[in-house]
């Protein structure tokens, strides 16, 4: 697996032996961020070069992270929680993982910075229970952090109290979105909120509280160095600064490509990633995680950020590219992602529980034999009836993701309909990964 | 019978208590995710007796305490073989042929999927997305990641396994 990219602001020291230690991350730098935070800067003007930067949340809905901030009200007397959302579940996307395992001060010192500018003492980091290395990893960074007087009664000496915990969850996609993940941090089972009340007003233990993805957070430190214009130019337009790219699938390098929003998905995976790993030309693209349509090959132009994609009929996602060869089934692609869907569905809303649900078995018996010639209007027709009447955006998910690839392979579906079995073959695991496939 | 012996036991009150001190003091549920894991830490799984003892830890009704066991799907509500493998079967995986690993596994150790070898050597699982899809196919094995699976790699695993 390869980690590039043009801008190493995020990765910068992730090819450095030990990068994890507090040693590596004091070369020069100490925390020298929240130091300014602590001591220098107010709440507002933090927030405000956040604002400046345009960064957006890495979690997969882009929002921007500094007005966020802003909506925290200051005078409630309840305390504010900042909860960083480690959940990462999204099929294709592992760069949080890779944050935690290979700069996990940099998340800590952004989240050090992101309590200042909300009024927070105490952030909750909730980690996916699978997650067992990039845990000891945090765990042992904040150890570290603590034992050096940078966490705890008084961070840095400067008075202020900051308290990092790192929880485990239980094992559920669902409690990746924000509100359920309070729900199960909360030791309850993870059924999202109605919202209102948003998060920001009535979170955690009904108290304000901030939720933000790793990357998000780990951005943090880079803004307050550069400066909230400088992160801001390295995007494009409204979208500030590079984004952790994590591309999987058949590419010839998948791996982790720190490059700025606004780069295009025909760049990335033919300059960056090498192209394919085969003779076999490129079939489809998944472009931000399980949740996002496929995209074609002559659909690749569009620039990878949050406000350009919807003009492609398609989302940015986390960034988690799948890139798949020709004799791909597209039919078997799509019910892989439709059994993730119902597998993960909280059950709380009925289209999203049912609908996911007979999702899957249509799809399962084109790809497996047994279906009708109206089965694939049907995909159409159930996903239409989940869009838009459910709490949480994993119902939307699943019904936006599958009629594109329905509508984009059309000739596909129905030949596995004519031949009442799926026509291509069964992916093989390779015999010995090439030594130019593992790492550089 | 006891759900721990005296030595797990105390591991179990003197980590539980750290995750209790996290919480305000009348948060006390909060901790019920961690404290499955911290049984399931030390037993391999989270039997009725454990469920009954952390509600009674954190006085939580023993309702909550049951669904929330069994709403996440890491809890394991039976003792597991001695090897867990948990085999991520969703696109970036399959793509790059997780099914053969799945498959390979099946036939070696006599089982399917959710199953425990009647040795109770192996128990395997397939289970969605762990993060690891840059470095596909891949599974867990006791927990720890085994990444970029080929042939070869799938063959030695399963040779240590049967060599165990
Ligand atoms: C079904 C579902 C799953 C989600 N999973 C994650 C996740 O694993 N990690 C994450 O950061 N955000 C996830 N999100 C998005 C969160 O709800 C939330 O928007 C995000 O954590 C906010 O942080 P950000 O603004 O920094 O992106 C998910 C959303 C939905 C609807
Ligand atoms: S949309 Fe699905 S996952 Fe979200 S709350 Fe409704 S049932 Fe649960
Ligand atoms: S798809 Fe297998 S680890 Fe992500």
């Amino acid at each position: 697996m390869r980690i590039g990219g043009t801008h190493r602001v995020l990765t910068k020291r992730w090819d450095i032996e030990d990068s994890h230690l507090l040693s590596t991350y004091d070369e020069g730098e100490r925390y020298q961020q929240l130091h300014r935070a602590l001591t220098k800067l107010s709440a507002a003007e933090i927030i405000d070069e956040v604002k400046g930067s345009n960064l957006r949340g890495a979690g997969g809905a882009g929002f921007p992270a500094g007005l966020k901030w802003s909506f925290v009200p200051t005078d409630t007397g309840k305390p504010v929680y900042l909860v960083v959302n480690a959940d990462e579940g999204e099929p294709g996307t592992y760069k949080d993982r890779f944050i935690i395992e290979r700069d996990p001060h940099m998340l800590l010192e952004g989240i050090g910075i992101a309590c200042k500018a909300i009024g927070s003492h105490k952030a909750y980091i909730f980690i996916r229970g699978e997650y067992t290395g990039p845990r000891r990893r945090l765990i042992h960074a904040i150890e570290e952090a603590r034992a050096a007087g940078i966490l705890g009664e008084s961070a840095m000496g400067t008075g202020y109290r900051l308290d990092i915990h790192v929880h485990r969850g239980g094992g559920a996609y669902i409690c990746g979105e924000e509100t359920s993940l309070l729900e199960a941090l909360e030791g309850k089972k993870g059924l999202p909120r109605v919202k209102p009340p948003f998060p920001a007003v009535e979170g955690l233990f009904g108290c304000p509280t901030v939720i933000n993805n790793v990357q998000t957070i780990a951005s943090v430190p880079a803004v307050m160095e550069m400066g909230g214009e400088a992160f801001a130019k390295m995007g494009h337009e409204r979208c500030g600064g590079p984004h952790l790219f994590n591309v999987s699938g058949h590419v010839k390098w998948p791996g982790i490509y720190e490059l700025p929003f606004g780069t295009t998905y025909r760049e990335l995976i033919f300059e960056h990633c090498g192209g394919m790993r085969g003779e076999k030309e490129l079939k489809a693209v998944v472009p931000g995680g399980a949740s996002t349509p496929v995209l074609l090959p002559e659909e690749l132009d569009v620039r990878a950020d949050f406000d350009s994609m919807p003009n492609a009929g398609s989302m940015f996602g986390t960034g988690a590219v799948i890139a798949l060869e020709e004799g791909t089934c597209m039919v078997r692609t799509c019910l892989r992602f439709l059994e993730f869907f119902h597998h993960e569905s909280c059950g709380q809303c009925t289209p999203c529980r049912e609908g996911c649900g007979w999702l899957a078995k249509i799809v399962g018996r084109i790809e497996h034999g047994g279906a009708t010639r109206s089965d694939v209007d049907l995909v159409l027709e159930v996903a239409d009836k989940i869009v838009g009447n459910t709490i949480c955006a994993l119902g939307d998910a699943a019904a936006m993701m599958a009629p594109p690839m329905v509508k984009k392979f059309e000739a596909e579906w129905n030949r596995h309909i004519e031949d009442e079995k799926c026509p291509f073959p069964k992916e093989r695991l390779e015999k010995n990964r090439t030594p130019e496939e593992s790492d550089d | 019978m006891a759900v721990f012996t005296p030595e797990e036991q105390s591991r179990f009150e003197e980590e539980l208590g750290l995750v209790l001190a996290r919480f305000p003091e009348d948060q006390k549920g909060a901790a019920l995710l961690e404290a499955f894991h911290i049984v399931q830490d030390i037993l391999g799984w989270v039997p009725d007796k454990a469920v009954e003892l952390v509600a009674r830890e954190l006085g939580l009704p023993l309702v909550r305490a049951y669904e929330v066991r069994s709403f996440y799907t890491m809890f394991h509500l039976e003792k597991p073989g001695g090897h867990v493998l948990e085999v991520c079967t969703n696109v970036s995986c399959a793509c790059r042929g997780a099914q053969e690993i799945v498959d390979r596994v099946c036939e070696r150790f006599g089982l399917a999927p959710g199953e425990t070898s009647a040795d109770g050597r192996v128990t395997l699982k397939t289970v969605e997305c762990l993060g690891s899809c840059g470095t596909a196919p891949m599974l867990a094995h006791n927990g720890e990641y085994v990444e970029e699976v080929d042939e070869a790699a799938l063959e030695n695993l399963i040779k240590e396994i049967e060599g165990d």
